[in-house]
C-alpha cells in the first residue's frame, strides 16, 4: 500500500494498451491522469472488502441461528404436538403398540426438556442469572429435542429452496421485464456485445448473456443462476449516454460481481427470507384458506424439475403475503376454537419483525454494499481504468434508475433509486446501496483523478473536531438506545418462551397424555 | 476417545496405541493437502495454460479480420495501395509462420503497425468515415485490440497467482515434489507480441 505517495503519470497508456502487472507490483497499473494518487492498490480493496464480507456473514449467521431459536421456541411443542397426534391418530387406527410406545417415550423425554426449560425461564426471570450454571447447560441439552425438530426442518427448506432459486434460469425474466436481446446491427448494441466478450476475456469467464431494456433511466444489473448461466442486463439509455471505455467500467462492474460470488450470496439470503415466510405460512394454514394455496403453488414451484422465474416469482409473492398485516383477516367464528395458534402465530410475526428490522437488516444491508464496493474494486482490476468507472458512476447520478418491472430487483441493479419491496416486506429499509460520493472516493483512492475538488486539511481538522464533539453529546443517548435495544430482544426472546411454554406442556399433555 | 478407552481397558498400552493413531491421524491429513494442494496447483496451471491459449485465438481473430479491412478500405485509399498490399503479405506471413515463434511474432508486432497506419489513413478520408461499414470495421478492429490486451492481462493475473503459490508456503514445497515450474510474465511494451515468453509447462 502506498499512502499518498502521487504516481507519476505512467507514460501514454489508453485503454487498450494498457500496462501489464509484474509480479510484486503494488499498485494497479492502469489510466491515470496526472492528478491522481493512489493510496490503495485495487488488490488490497478487494481484499479488505472479503474479510468485511466474511465478518457480516458470520454476523448474519448467528443473528440468523439465534432467530431460529426464538422461532423454535415456538414451533417446537407445535411439531411435537402434532407428531404426538399423528402417532395417537396411528394407535387409533390400530398399528400396534410400537406407535404408542414411541409416542410415550417422546412425550415423557419432551415434557422433561419443557420443564427444564420452564425452570431455566424461570430462574432467569426471577434472579437475571442462573446460580447454577449446570442448569442451563442441563436446560439446553433436554429442550434441544423440543428446539431441534423445527431447526433441523428449516435448514433441510432452506437447502432445498437455495437448489430450487440457482437452478431456475434467466431468460424467462427477458419477457417479464420488457428486455430484448441486443441487435448486432444496431452500431452501439454490436459495441455493448463486444465490450462484453472483452470484459469476459479478461476475467476469464465465458461470455454471459447480454439483455438491453428500452428504458430511460441509466442502469444495470446481472443476474442468473450461476456463473456458467447470467445474464448482464443493460437499459438503452445507459449506452446512449456512456462513451465505450464507461460502459466498459460498468460491464466489468458487472461481471466482477458475478465473478466474486454475488449471485450465490444473494440465493442464500433469499433462501432464507423465504423458509421465514414458509414457516409462518404453514403456521397461518388452520387460520386462513388462501395459506394453503399459497403453500400449495409455491410447493409446486420449488419442487417442480423445470419453473419458470416468473412462476416462482409469483409463488413465492404468495408465501410472502403471510407477513402482511391484511393477511389475518376479519375474525372468523370458526377459528376461534384455534385461539392459542392465532396467538401463537400473531407472536411469531412480532418476533419476526422485531428481529429483522432492529438487527438483521443493519449487517444484510452492510454485507451488500460491501459487495458493491468490491465489485467496484474488481472492475477497476479487469480494466485497469478507475476514471471510467468514476466518470460512469457519475452518470448514475443524474439519470440513474430502475427500469419499470424490475422494482422487486432493486437490489442486483448496479445503483439504486428506491427501496426494494422484496426487503421492505420484512422491515428492511435500509439501503442495499452504497451511497454514489463515497463509492467516487474510493474510486478516487484506486487512482480515479480528483478533478472536482482538493482535500482540505483545515476543513478535514474542523470537521474531525465537530464529529468528535457530536460524539460525546449523543454517546450517552446511543448507550440508552443500545440498552433499550438489549432490552427488547431479550424480551421478544423471553416473551414467547413462556407462551410457548404454557401452551406446548397443553399441546403435549393432550396428544401424549 | 476411542484411543482413550483402549488405554483404560488396559488392552493395549496406552502409550503405543496414542502413537499409533496419532501417526495415522498426521498421515491421513498430510495426504488430504497434499491431494489438496496438488489439485489447486493443477487448476492454477491450467488457468494459466487457457489464458495463453485465448491470447493466441485473439491473434487469430485479428488477422482475419484483415481481408475485410483491405476490401472496405481500397477504393478509399488507392494512393495508400502499397500499405494495404504489406498488410495482405504479413497475414499471409502469419499464416506459413505456424509453430514457428519467432516469425510469429514479429509477423503480429508488423501487422499490428501496419494496422495503424491503415486507421490513421483512413481517418484522414472523410468519405471512409462517413461509411457504416468502415465504422463497424473500426470498432470491430478496436474491440480485437480491447480482446488481446485484456487476454495478457488475464493472462498476467494468472501467472501472478499461480507463480505466488510457487513461491509461498506451504505450497511451493508441494510445487517442488511434483515438479510445477514457474510460468513467465508477458512483458508487453506496444501493441502487439514483442516477448518469446512461453506459458508453462
Amino acid at each position: 500500500m502506498i499512502w499518498g505517495v502521487p504516481l507519476s503519470p505512467a507514460g501514454v497508456i489508453n485503454g487498450t494498451n494498457a500496462r501489464l502487472p509484474h509480479f510484486g507490483d503494488t499498485v494497479g497499473p492502469g489510466q491515470f491522469s496526472a492528478d491522481a494518487t493512489i493510496d490503495v492498490s485495487f488488490f488490497d480493496e478487494q481484499r479488505r472488502r472479503r474479510g468485511q464480507t466474511w465478518r457480516l456473514s458470520l454476523v448474519c449467521f448467528l443473528i440468523a441461528l439465534a432467530l431460529g431459536l426464538a422461532m423454535s421456541t415456538l414451533l417446537g411443542p407445535v411439531v411435537l404436538a402434532i407428531a404426538g397426534g399423528m402417532l395417537k391418530l396411528a394407535v387409533w387406527l390400530g398399528c400396534g403398540n410400537l406407535c404408542r410406545d414411541v409416542a410415550h417415550g417422546i412425550g415423557s423425554y419432551a415434557r422433561d426438556g419443557l420443564r427444564l426449560l420452564a425452570v431455566l425461564v424461570d430462574q432467569h426471570a426471577k434472579v437475571g442469572m442462573p446460580a447454577n450454571k449446570l442448569v442451563i447447560v442441563r436446560g439446553l441439552a433436554a429442550a434441544a429435542v423440543v428446539l431441534l425438530p423445527p431447526m433441523i426442518g428449516a435448514a433441510l427448506a432452506w437447502l432445498v429452496i437455495r437448489r430450487s432459486l440457482s437452478r431456475t434460469r434467466m431468460p424467462d425474466v427477458i419477457g417479464m421485464t420488457g428486455m430484448r436481446v441486443p441487435a448486432p446491427d444496431d452500431y452501439k448494441e454490436r459495441q455493448l456485445l463486444n465490450v462484453a466478450e472483452e470484459i469476459a476475456l479478461a476475467a476469464g469467464l465465458p461470455t454471459p448473456r447480454v439483455a438491453i431494456a428500452d428504458s430511460t433511466v441509466v442502469n444495470a444489473m446481472v443476474a442468473g443462476a450461476s456463473d456458467e448461466a447470467a445474464t448482464v442486463l443493460v437499459t438503452r439509455a445507459l449506452l446512449d449516454h456512456l462513451n465505450r471505455d464507461q460502459v466498459q467500467a460498468v460491464i466489468a462492474h458487472c461481471i466482477g460481481s458475478m465473478s466474486n460470488g454475488d449471485l450465490r450470496i444473494m440465493h442464500s439470503l433469499m433462501a432464507s427470507l423465504q423458509t421465514l415466510a414458509l414457516i409462518q405460512t404453514i403456521l397461518d394454514l388452520p387460520l386462513r384458506r388462501s395459506a394453503w394455496r399459497a403453500l400449495g403453488g409455491y410447493l409446486r414451484a420449488v419442487l417442480a424439475p423445470q419453473v419458470s422465474p416468473t412462476r416462482l416469482r409469483e409463488a413465492t409473492d404468495g408465501i410472502e403475503q403471510s407477513f402482511d398485516a391484511e393477511s389475518i383477516g376479519p375474525p372468523n367464528p370458526l377459528t376461534w376454537p384455534l385461539l392459542p395458534l392465532q396467538v401463537l402465530s400473531l407472536l411469531q410475526r412480532i418476533v419476526l419483525t422485531i428481529w429483522c428490522s432492529l438487527l438483521l437488516n443493519w449487517p444484510l444491508a452492510l454485507l451488500w454494499r460491501a459487495r458493491r464496493y468490491l465489485a467496484d474494486g474488481t472492475a477497476v482490476q479487469l480494466t485497469r481504468n478507475p476514471d471510467a468507472l468514476a466518470a460512469a458512476l457519475s452518470q448514475f447520478a443524474t439519470h440513474a434508475g430502475v427500469p419499470a418491472g424490475g422494482e422487486e430487483l432493486d437490489y442486483l441493479f448496479m445503483c439504486g433509486s428506491g427501496k426494494s419491496k422484496v426487503f421492505d416486506r420484512y422491515g428492511f429499509s435500509l439501503s442495499m446501496h452504497p451511497p454514489l460520493d463515497r463509492r467516487l472516493k474510493r474510486l478516487q483512492a484506486m487512482g480515479a483523478s480528483r478533478a472536482d475538488e482538493e482535500p482540505n486539511r483545515r476543513s478535514r481538522l474542523r470537521r474531525a473536531v465537530s464529529i468528535a464533539l457530536f460524539g460525546i453529546i449523543v454517546s450517552p443517548l446511543l448507550l440508552i438506545m443500545a440498552l433499550a435495544l438489549v432490552a427488547v430482544i431479550v424480551w421478544s426472546m423471553i416473551l414467547p418462551v413462556f407462551f410457548s411454554l404454557a401452551l406446548g406442556l397443553g399441546f403435549l399433555s393432550w396428544a401424549f397424555g | 476417545m476411542g484411543v482413550w478407552m483402549i488405554g483404560r481397558r488396559g488392552e493395549i498400552p496406552a502409550t503405543y496405541a496414542t502413537r499409533m493413531t496419532t501417526l495415522t491421524f498426521t498421515a491421513v491429513a498430510a495426504l488430504i493437502y497434499l491431494v489438496w494442494a496438488f489439485n489447486r496447483l493443477v487448476t492454477y496451471r491450467n488457468r494459466v495454460r487457457n489464458a495463453w491459449a485465448q491470447i493466441d485465438v485473439q491473434l487469430r481473430r485479428r488477422s482475419e479480420l484483415v481481408p475485410n479491412l483491405v476490401a472496405c478500405v481500397k477504393g478509399y485509399v488507392a494512393h495508400e495501395s502499397q500499405v494495404l498490399n504489406a498488410i495482405v503479405e504479413i497475414r499471409r506471413k502469419i499464416d506459413t509462420a505456424g509453430s514457428n515463434l519467432t516469425a510469429r511474432i514479429i509477423a503480429e508486432n508488423d501487422l499490428a503497425r501496419s494496422l495503424h497506419t491503415v486507421l490513421s489513413t483512413a481517418e484522414a478520408a472523410p468519405r471512409l468515415q462517413a461509411s457504416q461499414n468502415f465504422v463497424v470495421l473500426q470498432e470491430e478492429l478496436r474491440s480485437t485490440e480491447n480482446r488481446i490486451a485484456f487476454a495478457r492481462q488475464h493472462y498476467n493475473d494468472s501467472v501472478m497467482q499461480y507463480n505466488a503459490m510457487l513461491s509461498t508456503l506451504p505450497t511451493n514445497l508441494v510445487a517442488r515434489l511434483f515438479l510445477f515450474s514457474p510460468a513467465a510474465i508477458f512483458a508487453a511494451r506496444d501493441a502487439g507480441v514483442d516477448s518469446g515468453s512461453t506459458p508453462a509447462r
